[in-house]
């Protein structure tokens, strides 16, 4: 399936890959409802979940409009726990950081628990390099890096796959062939990743929020897979997105309640970890080294500009669930890491509008990804803005027809002519849809598209 | 390579002229409970694990009628509260070999089928108990077994999440790690389909001793 999704081809193109593949969206489209219905019904046990959800938004406006100061006293206290720190502006600053840490500690293996911005900076690749084997421990996140594919949701990596493709991918992985049973398959994957959580010299994590104030780290899982990699190996290195802070536990409180409700409808995760440095000298077991890697990579462009509120995402997914492109396209048609909605609004953010700006296109702005999101982004809002900053990047035909028509309707007489040019058209065509119709120069627009039918008549009756 | 000092002026110049945004939390925006025991018992076979509740004096054996209910042969313990002092003879009368917590270190936990752990709090919203690694108890002996039952006084049960943390903020400890634990370990990464016991314990249970 990797060799269908090239990266190098338009999103057009690879969306189609998607829509062929009927098996595929009915498995997808299964998940995201079920996820989707578990979040609506979650979130009525709020007493009132508006008002939480607007909390949310207030709680993530406060903490990022005072992100300096909050990263900086983070740094203080989490060196106080006996942490240590490290801040990198780029991608590569923060995987060969990593890489250093896990390479002075003699490691050979690194288990990881799913961590998104793990992917964002290429770190697996980085530690393969440096000759340290990267181990997914996450089952969906394990299922994709057998199959060599990056994860398709952010939640859940292998939302992709059918049972009988995770069969054969595990029975190849074993050697023998296994039953066709999510039981046996999940089995599998415990015993075959325990004794890689006892023997791995470093543990990775991704970070759900940090507690500025508090010296703490929450992480987040299901599995258990979290506690693992934060709890066996003896140096733990966690990774987070520097927008990912909170400043006190009050705070932590509110986005928890929202995480767990907006992504599978859960009021809490199976596992709510708070990590405050390594072992103390009391303690039994636990790392001695941990550290924290607090990553840029453009988000600072963010700040300060209309897109400041995308930096409010807690990464729970609701607005891939529920989106009805998403559903149809699976995250391969978007590019690699982030997906849906929110992937549609960051990823231009990050690798620049000219680069990705057309991905903003893939939404019918239903705004359901607004009317959704937990903490409130307006992500509807944000797309049409990264549509308006694509334009200049756009063919120069669609350009210029664009300027025709807007030329056209700011005087009288244009708009008079197009409404008599309709008219005619009713007339001839009858008023039915034009289903063939290709327009040159606009073949691209028209050939996704039914042209409506033109009525015909008038639309407004004469005074 | 960034020093800290250069990352955070990018980030205060990128915010400069833009408005600081307030913020108050008001008190009354969590989940109002209203018999808390009951409701941490159904929130917690909600997500598939088993609540039980008991007096002081029953609770060594509830603790070994869930070992024999899992014919379970070796059992980890912790020495920590509020477990009675009888509960490894106990379960050792029940015919399963007892290891207390950390001797052996880390193989024991592993080779468990039971680990018996206290927890810190019970939390009624969602069924879930806190489990510390400061000594006497550790990371493993909640993680390792193949079943992990938490025993937790009816006097730490809060409310809401929201109270628990209020709680977290308020303790002097800090240990390297508190987890909240709801339920035993699951997925759904397979097609949607709940299964348990992918990393973590496969069962949970946790015992509310209502007199304590």
């Amino acid at each position: 399936m990797t060799d269908a999704y090239d990266y190098s081809k338009p999103f057009e193109e690879r969306a189609r890959v998607s829509l062929e593949d009927g098996q595929m969206r009915g498995i997808v489209g299964l998940a995201v409802d079920r996820n989707n219905s578990g979040r609506a019904r979650s979130m009525t046990s709020l007493r009132d979940p508006e008002a939480v959800r607007e909390l949310g938004a207030r709680v993530r406006d406060f903490n990022i409009s005072h992100l300096d100061q909050h990263l900086e006293r983070l740094a203080e206290t989490w060196t106080e726990a006996g942490g240590e720190i490290f801040f990198a502006q780029t991608a590569e600053e923060a995987a060969s950081y990593v890489v250093s840490v896990a390479k002075k500690s003699g490691a050979t293996k690194a288990v990881k628990s799913k961590s998104m911005v793990t992917e964002e900076i290429g770190l697996n690749e980085a530690l393969t390099e440096a000759g340290i084997e990267p181990i997914e421990t996450d089952l969906g996140q394990y299922i994709v890096q057998l199959a060599g594919e990056p994860p398709s949701h952010i939640v859940a990596p292998s939302v992709h796959k059918s049972k009988e493709q995770v069969t054969d991918l595990f029975s190849l992985t074993g050697g023998e062939q296994l039953e066709n049973d999510a039981d046996v398959l999940t089995e599998f994957a415990r015993n075959r990743q325990r004794p890689s959580f006892l023997s791995a010299g470093v543990g990775i994590s991704g970070v759900n929020m940090a507690v500025a104030d508090e010296g703490t780290l929450c992480l987040v899982t299901n599995e258990g897979n979290g506690r693992l990699c934060t709890s066996m190996p003896p140096v733990h290195i966690a990774v987070m997105g520097m927008e990912r802070v909170v400043w006190d536990f009050d705070q932590l409180a509110v986005i928890l309640s929202l995480l767990g409700r907006g992504n599978t409808g859960q009021k809490l995760s199976q596992y709510t970890s708070l990590l405050h440095g390594p072992k103390r000298s009391a303690e039994v077991d636990g790392p001695t080294e941990s550290h924290l890697v607090i990553i840029d990579n453009k988000r600072s462009n963010l700040l300060g500009t209309r897109y400041q509120s995308a930096l409010r995402c807690i990464r729970c997914g609701a607005c891939l669930n529920i989106c009805p492109v998403f559903r149809q396209v699976s995250g391969y048609a978007y590019d690699p890491v982030y997906s849906g909605p929110i992937g549609a609004v960051i990823t231009p953010l990050l690798k620049g509008v000219e680069n990705a700006g057309e991905l903003a296109h893939a939404s019918t702005l239903c705004g359901a990804c607004t009317s959704v999101c937990p903490v409130k982004i307006p992500l509807h809002d944000l797309l049409l803005y990264i549509r308006q900053d694509f334009a200049p990047h756009t063919s120069p035909t669609e350009r210029a027809a664009y300027k025709a028509w807007s030329l056209a309707w700011s005087k009288q007489w244009g708009f008079a002519l197009t409404k008599r040019a309709g008219l005619v058209l009713g007339r001839v065509t009858g008023g039915r849809p034009l289903r063939r119709l290709y327009l040159p120069l606009m073949s691209r627009w028209t050939k996704g598209r039914y042209f409506p039918g033109f009525p015909g008549g008038k639309h407004r009756p004469r005074p | 390579m960034t020093s800290q000092k250069q990352f955070l002026d990018t980030i205060r110049s990128k915010l400069e002229g833009g408005t600081r945004a307030p913020l108050a939390i008001p008190s009354d925006w969590a989940p109002i409970i209203d018999d808390p025991l009951e409701r941490f018992a159904t929130e917690l076979e909600a997500v598939h694990g088993h609540a039980h509740r008991c007096l002081e004096a029953r609770l060594s054996s509830t603790v070994a009628e869930i070992v024999t209910s899992y014919s379970a042969s070796r059992v980890l313990l912790t020495r920590e509260e509020p477990l009675p002092p009888d509960l490894a003879q106990v379960i050792e009368g029940v015919g399963a070999e007892v290891t207390w917590w950390p001797e052996g270190g880390r193989d024991p936990a592993e080779a468990a089928d039971v680990g018996v752990t206290g927890a810190l709090w019970a939390v009624a919203e969602t069924g879930t108990v806190v489990v510390t690694s400061a000594a006497p108890g550790g990371r493993a002996p909640s993680l390792l077994p193949t079943v992990h039952i938490a025993v937790v006084a009816a006097s730490r049960m809060v409310d809401t999440v929201a109270a628990l943390f209020k709680e977290i903020a308020a303790r002097p400890q800090r240990p390297s790690n508190l987890v909240l634990v709801t339920g035993p370990s699951k997925t759904g990464d397979i097609e949607n389909i709940l299964v348990q016991g992918v990393h973590g314990p496969k069962e949970q249970h946790t015992i509310v001793v209502e007199n304590l």
